[in-house]
């Protein structure tokens, strides 16, 4: 019996994860190409074609803002697993620390990790970067030195979307659809 | 042209040694590199796994102990798990592999029991692919590989040769997509540039690859007295050979050839040794890799 087992037990364990990440691709939408069920080049919904946005709630309305890279693993997790839950953690990730206004004379990228480096960065690599007729916040965390000028925004709540990027054989095209949705704070 | 003759002779000797050993042979001494290169692990643990894949190297006595592979298993296990929404599926099946070797080396012939999980753990991967292949309308009606085609850089080779795609427009189809994804972006869509030609090429590409893999899990499962289990091993060496020359994904595409190679008796040294070719030719296929801009 237990040469039978000895056997038997790695394919198993491939059999229950396999079968456990199919279930949650299609009730809690995980995505297909992650988390060991085989489904990679199985579907168009890729890893590539996963984001999140973000929202931070101020007083004045909503404005838009980038994912700091110390929190690109909660945003992944939330991007490959939409689960309100997960969205929820980034959210109240998001919620702590300053959001300041950037201004001309506060670089971008106080709150990268790539710091100095990346001086001048625009969408091309999603982080936020201070462009004509936008508003750009940036995320402080504690103890991060706080520019003499900066003008901090008070922060009600945090909405996070999870959005996949859908394709379509007409056009072809590219287009959004949400797949989860949530908010944290006191809105 | 004599020096050449003794390289090409020390050559085949050298292949006539490697396919002339047993399977537990074979099967732990390629897994050893395969974990040493191209282990899926977070760096707290590289050191672990290059202190263990070098003493199994060095010391062949202790490849045989099950103490040896369950170490080496514990690792590899709680590194993919730990982090399992992000990791690939190769990097399960590492897992898996290696737990295999655990297992067949406390089973009273490593050998054999190593030839079973082999067989069993490619035709479960290979049935889940095509299970997950089968059942997605998108995959099913080639929007996967009209996507991956249109942007994905590592398909660019195939859409501007066989698809007849400029490399410019493929170049902006990608723009596209980032500014689609851009935290800012105000776009809720955008068109992709394409031809009729790479639409078709998406259609055979989607059949092609889906018949593949099920052939390869329907010979890999099925019994042996079954006549399709005989096209095992062609099939998985075409699959070897054609789907990486184009995903680049090496350990994947290592591992399958170890756990296949293991499979084979050592009479048949031909394929065999069509498998140790297979293996060097994805280290060939990845030195376009150095070209992608």
């Amino acid at each position: 019996v237990r040469d039978r087992l000895n056997l038997a037990f790695p394919s198993a364990l491939l059999v229950i994860v396999a079968v456990t990440q199919i279930v949650r691709a299609h009730t809690i939408r995980q995505s297909p190409w992650k988390g060991g069920g085989f489904g990679m080049f199985a579907s168009a919904d890729t890893p590539n074609n996963r984001v999140v946005r973000c929202w931070i709630v101020t007083p004045e309305g909503e404005e838009r803002v980038d994912v700091p890279p110390y929190m690109d693993d909660l945003a992944l997790t939330a991007r490959y697993v939409p689960t309100r839950a997960n969205l929820i953690r980034l959210a109240e990730a998001l919620e702590t620390g300053k959001w300041i206004q950037a201004t001309e004379t506060i670089p971008s990228d106080i709150g990268t990790r790539e710091g100095i480096q990346d001086p001048s960065p625009g969408p091309e690599d999603g982080r936020p970067g201070p462009r004509r007729g936008g508003v750009y916040l940036i995320h402080l965390r504690k103890g991060d030195p706080e520019p003499p000028d900066a003008v901090q925004r008070v922060v009600i709540g945090v909405r996070v979307q999870a959005l996949r990027l859908a394709f379509e054989n007409q056009g072809p095209a590219l287009s959004v659809r949400v797949l989860n949705e949530a908010r944290s704070g006191q809105e | 042209v004599s020096s050449f003759r003794e390289f090409v002779a020390e050559c085949r000797s050298h292949l006539a040694e490697a396919t002339g050993r047993t399977a537990w042979e074979l099967g732990t001494l390629l897994t050893l590199p395969l974990l040493l290169l191209h282990a899926y692990v977070p760096l707290y643990l590289k050191f672990a796994v290059s202190i263990l894949g070098t003493a199994g190297v060095l010391l062949p006595r202790l490849r045989t102990r099950p103490g040896f592979w369950l170490a080496f298993a514990m690792v590899m296990c709680f590194s993919t798990f730990n982090q399992w929404v992000a990791a690939d599926n190769h990097h399960f099946l590492t897992s898996y592999w290696v737990l295999a070797l655990y297992c067949a080396a406390l089973a009273p012939d490593p050998g054999g029991a190593l030839r079973t999980h082999a067989r069993w753990l490619t035709g479960l991967c290979f049935l889940f692919a095509t299970v997950w292949k089968a059942t997605t309308p998108d995959y099913v009606d080639g929007r996967q590989f009209h996507l991956a085609l249109l942007t994905d850089i590592r398909f660019e080779a195939v859409a501007v040769h066989a698809g007849g795609l400029a490399r410019a427009d493929l170049r902006e189809n990608r723009d596209r997509r980032k500014t689609l994804r851009g935290f800012d972006s105000t776009h809720d869509a955008v068109r992709l540039i394409s031809t009729p030609r790479v639409r078709r090429l998406a259609g055979a590409l989607t059949w092609l690859t889906l018949c593949i893999e099920g052939l390869i899990a329907a010979a890999f499962l099925l019994p042996r007295r079954f006549r399709l289990s005989g096209l095992a091993h062609p099939a998985i060496l075409v699959f070897l050979v054609t789907t990486y020359s184009v995903a680049h994904v090496i350990g994947y595409g290592i591992l399958l050839a170890v756990m296949g190679v293991v499979q084979v008796p050592p009479e048949q040294a031909r394929t065999r040794a069509l498998y140790f070719g297979s293996m060097a030719l994805l280290y060939v296929f990845q030195i376009s890799d150095a070209f992608l801009v």
